[in-house]
């Protein structure tokens, strides 16, 4: 199966590197030939890559500890559940799936495009095997996961098989932490579809609508997914690190949000140019920095550059990230400068106050938010090399940077659908912002008077009742026309509303879900915590809930051994919940981690965590964690997902020009052949 | 009416929610008669968009105080509380752990950390003996090193840690203003050009359309 592994990646390589020839050429040569055959290429190079993951999950699957990757990754104790997992639980096996992955966005791409984007296609597919190419240099080179254990002897090397494996890492060893990585991969992957389709249409010079429309779904895909990714981990971290919060400012949590962010700039911004033929080097250089900040994040997920509690897989890759990132910047920059006379802008702003200015204050602020985030997690290895000296950037300083900024964002979320197109007249900002803003105003007053005194919090919720009444107003009115004009009832109207345009009501469900998520955000200022040693009987309050440590127990399982605390809960007096927090220790890799015992509910979570076990009295040390409306982060991720996935879905509209395009399209052939004839 | 030339120019005058016709910029270029009047009746519209921005800008300009007022109120009773004495926790926040796991010293998500057990005494000493935050966290960063706090002092070139984030977005603010005055179209009323900012093409197609709903 080593052999067969590494033969799927050398044979990955040798096809895109063909690929990547065959295409260049092909768009060169104007060659239909060699440009099918680049496109075979990289569907053999899925082929191949497919193969290569194949044999990986096999030997893990069957305990094969020959192979050094299943030895140190897997242990035969482990459940099938999480053996899957641990083809991206280490560097080579994460690598290896990264370029798995993006020979399926590759094999896609192709084969949704074989009748389109035809002028394009030869070198979308040449940039796409280009970097397929890299990952899998890097795979076979580097970080081969086909490595066979051997021991060296005075007779030379001998063949080495283990009895047992060393195991999953045991934070790893959670349910959302199987889902968390191969959604951040397929967002960090994905991204370059779009790049891919940006250097074609640069080099082709089809800078028209067409590459845009094709690469903002390509990049919704990814954006979404990617979205989904940050969710899971937040979700694993709140649930397994036991600090009692989901996001930490971690440089590689950093890393995964910096794509995101210059995504949704790209995803807001890419409607001007639809709508108005403006801000089209800007688009182009959106698209590059969200390519470029994706692979950035991969690098400091793996190269270890910045010390992260994320960084369970690092080695020596570094320098050739540097490289590929160089690559990168002076390849599409240049292609850039080189085709700013066929991006100029076909308008001119008509108005400040207009949707377009709306989406230029978007794009500053995200990318102000994304600068911020850049500097802060880098600045301790810029310091390094300036003064030598080592400090840290920690959350406060994202805290205190990110927070206004992640505010002005939220009001724009509410204010920015509001604006008209071209120009707002006074009566129409009048008409669309008073109710929102009298709503928000005595909510706000109404939060005061109920005791709110965190500014920060007290400041978000009143943006987020601001933006709900903004966006559901929008909702409202398009139903109430639809009332009059098509007289359907209420839910009729809603529903025809949304599928008659998916892209705008989808994307008003995605703004109430960040409404959503902000809400949870705020819920962090009213955080409380307890901490206490608890043997049999004995009581600890947090907020008003009183805990009541019935004992401990002891078990074991052939994965791991645990302790398990017995609390029960009564909350203002009445009988609550019972709460089972545990220590596990892990045989395979003898390292200790705790399970956190949470009752989650709509107000507020409570989260329990066994941290040990006291040297003297032996009694349990229980931290406790009151925290409000973190349901609400959940809730609103996944908002946001399910209205990025109605936007995906095509709209009547969309789909009735798609069939007048058809139907022109085949009157135009008929035409031709009438004429011919 | 709808889909044509008119309404989708009174579409992307008004940008309209779920493709109405707004009355006003309709009934503007419906209006018949020979061109020349239609050119004065666009003249006068203009103007009369130009008193409405400058009617904005009035209003707009009132707003400010109101929302500044509004917001120093809110801020002064949130803020209310005054500056809160220094508590293990709120340390804790500011403090890494020096474990190696790049956490806080309230988030370390090692449970048993040596770290944490030795460093917690320290700062509820200190905090017993009555010493404000910068005081404990200067001890702690002569203790430590700076590399404990969890953000750098602002002083020397870890002062450019705070001062770019602020600086990257008010370079942001000034170069979206200059985009935006830049690709702001001139006044056609100003430049003496009543309809060369509308789009010739449509103008034409809406004027065909004038004639035949005339006939």
């Amino acid at each position: 199966m080593n052999e067969l592994g590494s033969l799927g990646i050398v044979a990955g390589l040798a096809f895109a590197a063909y690929a990547v020839v065959a295409g260049a050429l092909g768009g060169k040569l104007r060659s239909l030939r060699l440009t099918r055959s680049a496109e075979r290429a990289a569907l053999a190079f899925f082929v191949m890559l497919t193969l290569a993951v194949i044999a990986l999950e096999y030997l893990i699957l069957t305990n094969d500890f020959h192979n050094a990757y299943v030895a140190e990754h897997s242990n035969r104790d482990l459940l099938t559940f999480y053996k899957v997992a641990a083809l991206w639980a280490g560097q080579e096996g994460s690598l290896l799936f990264w370029t798995w992955l993006l020979s399926i966005y590759s094999a896609l791409a192709i084969l949704l495009n074989r009748k389109k984007n035809r002028q394009l296609m030869p070198y979308v597919v040449a940039v796409l095997m280009g970097t397929g190419a890299f990952f899998s240099s890097l795979v076979l080179f580097v970080a081969n996961p086909f490595q066979e254990l051997a021991l060296a002897s005075a007779a030379g090397t001998q063949p080495f098989t283990p009895p047992d494996g060393n195991g999953l890492n045991p934070v790893l060893q959670y349910h959302s932490m199987v889902i968390h990585p191969p959604m951040l991969y397929l967002g960090y992957v994905g991204m370059v579809v779009p790049f891919a389709f940006a250097m074609a249409a640069l080099i082709t010079r089809q800078l028209g609508d067409n590459w845009i429309r094709t690469t903002r779904r390509w990049t919704m895909v990814p954006w979404m997914l990617l979205g989904l990714g940050i969710l899971l981990g937040g979700n694993w971290a709140y649930a397994v690190l036991g600090w009692g919060g989901y996001w930490g400012w971690d440089p590689v949590e950093n890393a995964s949000l910096l794509p995101w962010l210059s995504g949704t700039a790209f995803l807001h911004s890419v409607m001007i140019q639809e709508k108005r033929g403006m801000l089209k080097v800007w688009n182009v250089v959106l698209v590059i920095t969200t390519f470029f900040l994706s692979i950035f994040g991969t690098f400091l997920t793996r190269s270890g550059v910045v010390s992260s509690v994320h960084a369970f897989a690092q080695s020596s890759i570094g320098p050739f990230f540097a490289v590929f990132l160089c690559i990168i910047v002076v390849f599409s920059v240049t292609l850039l400068f080189l085709r700013l006379d066929h991006l100029k802008s076909e308008n001119k702003l008509d108005s400040l106050v207009s949707r377009e200015s709306g989406f230029l204050f978007n794009n500053w602020i995200l990318l102000a938010l994304v600068f911020a985030v850049l500097w802060g997690t880098l600045f301790p290895l810029i310091s390094k090399a300036v003064e030598n000296v080592t400090v840290t950037v920690g959350a406060p300083f994202f805290n205190k940077t990110a927070i206004p900024m992640g505010l002005l964002l939220l009001f724009l979320t509410g204010a920015g659908p509001l604006l008209a197109w071209r120009k707002t007249s006074f009566q129409s900002l009048k008409r669309n912002f008073l109710l929102p803003l009298i709503v928000a105003g005595v909510s706000g007053a109404f939060l005061l008077i109920a005791g709110v005194r965190h500014f920060y919090a007290w400041m978000t919720l009143c943006l987020c009742i601001f933006v709900a009444v903004c966006v559901l107003g929008e909702f409202w009115k398009g139903a109430r026309t639809r009332m009059k004009t098509a007289r359907e009832n209420f839910a009729q109207a809603l529903y025809n509303l949304t599928m008659r345009n998916t892209r705008r009501y989808g994307g008003y469900i995605v703004h109430l879900g960040i409404v959503l998520l902000f809400i949870g955000f705020a819920g962090l200022a009213f955080k409380t915590q307890a901490k206490g040693s608890m043997g049999q009987g004995d009581l600890l309050r947090a907020k008003n809930y009183l805990l009541r440590c019935d004992g401990l127990v002891s078990g074991d399982t052939p994965n791991y051994e645990y302790t398990r605390a017995l609390i029960t809960v009564t909350k203002d007096g009445h009988a609550f919940t019972a709460m089972h927090p545990e220590k596990r220790f892990y045989k395979a890799s003898q390292q200790p981690t705790s399970y956190v015992s949470i009752h989650p509910t709509l107000s507020e979570d409570l989260y329990v965590v066994l941290s040990g076990l006291d040297q003297d009295t032996g009694k349990a040390v229980i931290e406790v964690f009151v925290n409000p409306l973190v349901m609400w982060v959940w809730i609103g991720g996944l908002v946001v997902f399910l209205g990025t996935l109605l936007a995906l879905v095509p709209s009547r509209v969309e789909r009735e020009m798609a069939e007048i395009r058809k139907t022109q399209d085949i009157a135009v052939q008929v035409d031709d052949l009438g004429s011919g004839g | 009416m709808r889909g044509s030339a008119a309404h989708r120019l009174a579409l992307s005058r008004e940008g309209d929610p779920e493709g109405l016709v707004r009355p006003a910029a309709l009934a503007s270029m419906a209006a018949p008669g020979p061109p020349l009047q239609r050119v004065k009746m666009e003249i006068a519209n203009r103007k009369l968009q130009k008193n409405t921005v400058r009617n904005i800008s009035q209003q707009l300009s009132k707003w400010p105080v109101f929302v500044l007022a509004l917001g120093l109120g809110a801020a002064s009773l949130t803020r209310a509380d005054g500056p809160k004495k220094p508590t293990l926790e709120s340390i804790g926040d500011q403090v890494m752990c020096l474990c190696g796991c790049v956490a806080t010293l309230n988030h370390c998500p090692h449970r048993d950390c040596a770290t944490v057990a030795e460093m917690r005494p320290i700062i509820a000493k200190e905090i017993a003996e009555g010493k404000d935050e910068t005081t404990i966290l200067q001890d702690l960063a002569i203790r430590y090193g700076v590399q404990v706090l969890a953000v750098p002092p602002a002083k020397g070139f870890s002062l450019t840690v705070w001062i770019l984030p602020g600086v990257g977005l008010l370079g942001g603010l000034w170069l979206v203003v200059a985009v935006v005055r830049r690709w702001r179209k001139p006044s056609p009323v100003a430049a003496g050009l009543p309809t060369k900012s509308l789009d010739p093409k449509l103008l034409a197609a809406v004027e065909e359309e004038m004639k035949e709903l005339s006939h």
